[in-house]
């Protein structure tokens, strides 16, 4: 049963890593995208319809950025339990000394380095049309 | 034969003389160029200018902008009753000062000023504005562009204000999500 409970938090660990990839690069091809889009926009006449057109991207970033911030934290409190529910099972099995509790912090680490470019991409597409406008 | 020879003396002198003309007529030719003349009648030519640094400027919409142009009477003839107007785009307005010039005599120029407004709720872009000056059904014209541009720093303020939503949510969710 133990061989079973151990795949299965291997396998959500592995589901885990392919969802935050998916919202990272998906966040910050948006941002890149909308970047090109909102700053085509800003150099182009001012009509009003144009800045409607804007403030909609505009919204879509913040919604889309906001949404992958939470599923990151979330993505990251979910493998901080699944290694420490393995963490566990391996201090049980006595076979504990071959996996370093160290790689809870650089998970950490990298998870909020993750966020931070999601956040900054977003940043950039949101402020820089406004700038050129 | 002899018939013939007394012929050939002729034809001789004839040529002769033929020669002479044309020599003296390419002479002459030379001398006196044609030249076609034509009575010069009295005539007005009314010009009207936009005086230099005026050509392409920049417009606030409902702030008014003084433009300075210059109409001038090239001809030989004064010029009486000039209108002045202008094409512009919808809602824009142009005011002369003065009105109109009810006299322009030979080789006289006069000085008008022009105030723009634009619409207060204009958008931004380039707009070409046409001033005419028009005596008799003869118009003549000149042009300017404005640009209308936004409002300095609004926009700069408005993506600075989002960056700034954004950070402050992204702190909050941050601290909100973590904390549960």
């Amino acid at each position: 049963m133990i061989e079973r409970v151990h795949e299965h938090l291997i396998a959500e660990l592995a589901s885990n890593a392919r969802t935050d990839t998916i919202f990272v690069l998906t966040a910050i091809f948006l941002n890149l995208i909308t970047l090109g889009i909102n700053s085509g926009i800003a150099s182009s006449s001012g009509e009003n319809t144009q800045t409607v057109v804007m403030f909609t991207f505009v919204a879509l970033i913040v919604v889309v950025n906001f949404v992958v911030e939470v599923g990151l934290i979330r993505g990251r409190q979910m493998r901080a339990k699944l290694i420490n529910g393995l963490l566990r099972m391996y201090k049980d099995q006595g076979v504990a000394d071959y996996y370093d509790p160290s790689m809870l912090s650089d998970y950490a680490l990298r998870y909020n380095l993750f966020m931070l470019a999601v956040l900054f991409t977003g940043l950039v597409a949101v402020v820089i049309p406004f700038l050129l406008r | 034969m002899k018939k013939f020879i007394k012929n050939f003396k002729i034809y001789k002198v004839l040529t002769g003389l033929v020669c002479t003309a044309l020599l003296f007529g390419t002479l002459l030719g030379g001398l006196f160029s044609a030249s076609t003349v034509i009575a010069q009648t009295e005539k007005p030519i009314l010009s009207l200018y936009l005086l230099s640094g005026y050509y392409y400027m920049d417009i606030i919409p409902g702030e008014p902008l003084k433009l300075y142009l210059e109409l001038e009477n090239a001809g030989t003839q004064e010029i009486f009753d000039i209108t002045l107007s202008a094409d512009v785009p919808a809602n824009w307005v142009v005011e002369y000062s003065p009105a109109s010039i009810d006299y322009l005599g030979v080789g006289q120029r006069k000085s008008i000023e022009a105030v723009v407004l634009a619409p207060s709720d204009e958008s931004r872009g380039e707009y070409n504005l046409v001033f005419i000056a028009e005596y008799q059904q003869i118009r003549t014209f000149s042009n300017t562009v404005l640009v209308v541009g936004d409002i300095p720093g609004l926009w700069q303020w408005v993506g600075l204000g989002l960056g700034a939503v954004m950070i402050g949510g992204f702190i909050f969710l941050y601290r909100h999500f973590n904390r549960n």
